[in-house]
């Protein structure tokens, strides 16, 4: 019997061998030392050569294995980053000649992580490809408005002028459309098949992938995690005191919050977890962990279909959005940290005003409102115009999102309060984004997200042009079918103009405009959510659609 | 037999070309393409890169164009190359499959090494104390959603510390999710970290086939030991273990066998829900993620693997069955 139980210890001790892992009381320490960071990330990048990147969670891993011409910070300041300065207006290298325009550029000395040096030949060469029609890149709105690029001081060199065909207001914030390609890596594979170039190593593979960032791609292990390391001291970044960085990705939101309790992550990217997890998490931090709210630009709204006839009167739009207790949306389900929004631009936004008509939740004006549009009650308590014709509206959504959902049925008691039925019809996202939002199927209410960038305009948004229909093969993003022959003129302006205090007067007066008229009822503005370890110092959560929390990574460290 | 198999086979190829353009319609049919979907991710996407992609891609082609195009790259053995992941679709299946295979197997011996002597016992001892708690056992596992129990370990064992604090059980703290760690060396650190890591997930989904395979044996064990065969090798004085090794056994394991058979091809399949909570990077996660990215390229590829898996493990299973059960005989 003594035999046996020395058996059984001996086979519990292997066990426990086996298992071992950092024990409680050690979750803020760094997971993998004081040299590394993992972070959690719930996405994969889908690749990482930035001609082709389509996932946000790529753009978080770029920043660190490339150098952005400029950058922004975490107060979306912009900073030039891999170029001596921003051409500007004042000192004369960014100059006009009637709608065409010319910049002048220097590019800060650095290598590629292979040891080659970045020259202007590399910028004239991701141009080129970006010009190739037969290059699937993803998009081509900035390359289609430049003329050419010339190296005025030779191939090899560092000075760079770019003659655009057009004016463009955001022109100083990048040399080209994908700045600096490593021409000596991608060549051959672009003179061998340019359709094909997507399918290259280079942004997939680490031994093909050379960048000019602070890190160098290390490791990919496909589905599981990818790890970049220091290049050693980067002229421009100098020598990052975190020496390697990895992901590990995790699809399950509930999971991603498992790892950071349990301390097997030291942050969460802010392309992780959803808002009220962020909120449980806070909860659960204990001081091990800081949970961060930051001001994002994603703008949940919902866009009003003017093809039904209830909603071309802007008295019923406007009644809609007194009758809607948006604030007490953010309170009750957002504990206040995502405001409510007054117009198509977020807060943080240069073009963004707070000096427009504002809708402040109050029934009774809905109610007058909507007598005044000549609507009067029911038997059933719902409103009816002349006609006869009921006030009820179908609201539709991405099924299965719990907070669109909840939201949702607070709308539909609040408009229930003065007299609007709604009815909720709710899509998976496929058919929702690909069908019935684009081609301007939903009937009359619409809620999603836009998710805007500091440069986003009403261009697209609003103006007559951007309405989707058959003929355009459903292009165009201004889904509630607004027309405004002003608001097409002063969006169009506003892209173009190259001063950035006329062109914000310009946004201010579009959202003016925008209040007024109300094609889409404003709810609030998502906060990007992230986490970190207490110890992790020089974190921000970041999240602006091209700039995420690795955009000063160099400068981490361990506490 | 062999013109049996032989005529199995043929049938096989009109099969999995039906499967094959139900799929493709399928999945093409479905609203929004992966472009389409762009748009609304990405501020810097205009309406013409949206029209300038989909040419490229060829989504503007009616669909018989494209499935044809598909068919004739398929046959010649070209998958092709996957958008979401940038990489040739044989390649990124063939690391998928293997990890897949390394959590499905693995969960798949242990249900059956725990499952098949459970249910022969409680069997033999109906309405014992065992019986009770194996059945219960076996209720809750069919009962329990695998992504909720998947949660419960995961918090249980690399979460939920104060247990951990008990002296001796600090080690018993498993990785919360992955397949390795970053940087783990070859050789035996880096198997033992795999081994680590499988763990949890191979247990939370060996307990659902645990159950299965349980309740199956059991019922299967109960009904041959009430045959009459069973009754005269007890009667001419056999000992009870040759009864029920040698008599009961053999076929009450006949229905359990050809099951088995039916879910090796799952195996292959992976684990969809079990693989996505563990961030276990296998063909089952693959596949939610393509049909979800809309990566069609990847979706078609791996689920007409499937398809012919499944077609050639029923065929597997119905000459197994033909082999263990000699009454059966196909012509």
């Amino acid at each position: 019997m003594r035999v046996r139980w020395q058996w059984v210890s001996l086979l519990l001790m292997t066990l426990l061998t086996l298992t071992v892992w950092p024990a409680a009381g050690i979750q803020a320490q760094p997971t993998a030392g004081r040299d590394t960071v993992v972070i959690g990330i719930s996405q994969e990048p889908d690749f990482l050569n930035p001609m082709f990147v389509e996932m946000a969670a790529a753009r978080g891993v770029q920043a660190t294995i490339f150098t952005d011409d400029v950058q922004r910070d975490n107060t979306w300041k912009q900073f030039p980053q891999g170029v001596e300065y921003m051409p500007s207006l004042k000192d004369g290298t960014w100059k006009l000649d009637g709608e065409k325009m010319t910049l002048v550029w220097k590019v800060k000395a650095r290598n590629w992580s292979d040891g080659k040096p970045v020259t202007c030949g590399d910028y004239v060469f991701g141009n080129s490809v970006a010009r190739n029609e037969q290059v699937p890149v993803v998009t081509r709105d900035i390359t289609n408005r430049i003329a050419n690029v010339v190296c005025t001081k030779g191939a090899e060199g560092l000075d760079i002028t770019v003659n655009w065909k057009e004016r463009y207001a955001h022109a100083n914030a990048t040399v080209t459309e994908y700045g600096a390609m490593p021409r000596h890596v991608l060549e051959r594979y672009y003179r061998d098949n340019p359709t094909k170039l997507n399918e290259a190593p280079f942004g997939n593979d680490p031994k093909f992938t050379v960048g000019d960032g602070p890190y160098k791609l290390v490791e990919w292990r496909k589905g599981s995690s990818l790890t970049v390391e220091s290049v050693g001291d980067h002229p421009i970044f100098g020598a990052p005191k975190i020496k390697r960085i990895t992901w590990r990705f995790i699809p399950d939101t509930n999971a991603l919050v498992a790892n950071m309790l349990s301390g097997a992550i030291d942050a969460i990217s802010t392309t992780g977890i959803t808002f009220d997890l962020a909120v449980q998490l806070d909860k659960q931090s204990g001081g091990r962990f800081k949970v961060y709210f930051e001001p994002g630009l994603i703008w949940e709204h919902i866009d009003l279909n003017f093809d039904n006839p209830l909603l071309q009167d802007v008295r019923v739009r406007r009644a809609l959005a007194y009758g809607i207790n948006r604030e007490g949306i953010s309170q009750q389900l957002f504990e206040g940290k995502q405001p409510v929004s007054n117009t198509y631009l977020p807060p943080r936004h240069p073009g963004y005003t707070d000096a427009v008509q504002k809708y402040a939740y109050d029934p009774a004006r809905a109610r007058a409102m909507l007598q005044e549009a000549g609507f009067t009650p029911g038997s059933d308590g719902i409103l009816r115009n002349a006609a006869g014709q009921r006030l009820a509206l179908e609201l539709n959504t991405t099924a299965g999102n719990r907070v669109r959902e909840q939201v949702e049925q607070i709308i539909q008691q609040n408009l229930k309060d003065i007299g609007i039925e709604i009815t909720i019809q709710n899509y998976p996202a496929r058919v929702y984004f690909g069908e019935i939002t684009n081609q301007r199927k939903y009937k009359a209410l619409a809620m999603y997200a836009w998710l805007q960038s500091p440069i986003s305009d009403c261009a697209d948004l609003y103006t007559t042009d951007s309405i989707p229909n058959e003929k355009n093969g459903w292009s165009g993003q201004n889904y509630p079918g607004y027309k405004n022959a002003d608001m097409d003129k002063i969006c169009k302006a506003a892209r173009s103009e190259v001063d950035e205090a006329k062109r914000n007067k310009l946004l201010n007066d579009s959202a003016a405009i925008f209040a007024r008229d109300l094609p889409a009822i404003p709810l609030y503005i998502r906060v990007s959510v992230s986490a970190a370890k207490t110890g992790l110092q020089g974190y921000s959560a970041l999240s602006l659609s091209g700039t995420y929390e690795t955009w000063n990574a160099s400068r981490w460290f361990w506490q | 037999m062999q013109r049996y198999i032989f005529r199995r086979l043929v049938q096989m190829i009109p099969i999995a070309l039906g499967i094959s353009v139900l799929m493709f319609t399928l999945l093409t049919l479905a609203p929004g393409d992966p472009v389409d979907l762009l748009i609304s991710s990405d501020p810097r996407v205009k309406p013409e890169d949206v029209i300038r992609l989909k040419h490229l891609y060829g989504l503007d082609q009616p669909i018989h164009i494209r499935y044809l195009k598909w068919l004739g790259r398929t046959v010649r053995g070209d998958l092709g190359f996957s958008r979401t992941y940038k990489e040739p679709v044989t390649e990124l299946m063939q690391d998928r499959i293997g990890n897949s295979l390394w959590l499905t197997v693995t969960a798949f011996v242990l249900a059956i090494a725990v499952a098949v002597p459970v249910g022969i016992f409680s069997a033999l001892h109906q309405y014992s104390a065992l019986d009770y708690t194996a059945t219960t056992f076996t209720f809750f596992g069919v009962s329990i959603p695998v992504f909720w129990f998947g949660i419960m370990a995961i918090y249980l064992f690399a979460v939920w510390h104060p247990w951990t604090q008990i002296p001796g059980l600090a080690g018993l703290v498993l990785p919360p999710g992955g397949i390795s760690t970053p940087g783990v060396p070859g050789g035996l650190p880096f198997f033992l970290d795999r081994v680590r890591y499988i763990i949890l997930p191979s247990i939370v989904l060996a307990l659902l086939s645990m159950a299965t395979y349980t309740r199956y044996t059991r019922s299967s064990m109960l009904e041959v030991i009430r045959q009459d065969y069973v009754r005269t090798a007890r009667a001419k004085g056999l000992a009870e273990g040759v009864v029920v090794n040698k008599h009961a056994l053999r076929n009450a394991l006949i229905p359990l066998v050809t099951i088995i058979a039916l879910s090796i091809s799952g195996l292959f399949a992976g684990a969809p829900i079990t693989e996505t909570v563990f961030a276990w990077p296998g063909v089952g996660r693959l596949l939610v993620d393509s049909v979800i990215g809309g990566d069609y390229v990847a979706a078609q590829a791996v689920l007409m693997f499937l398809a012919v898996l499944v077609l050639i493990f029923n065929l597997i299973a119905d000459v197994g069955y033909a082999l263990l059960d000699p009454r059966i005989k196909y012509d």
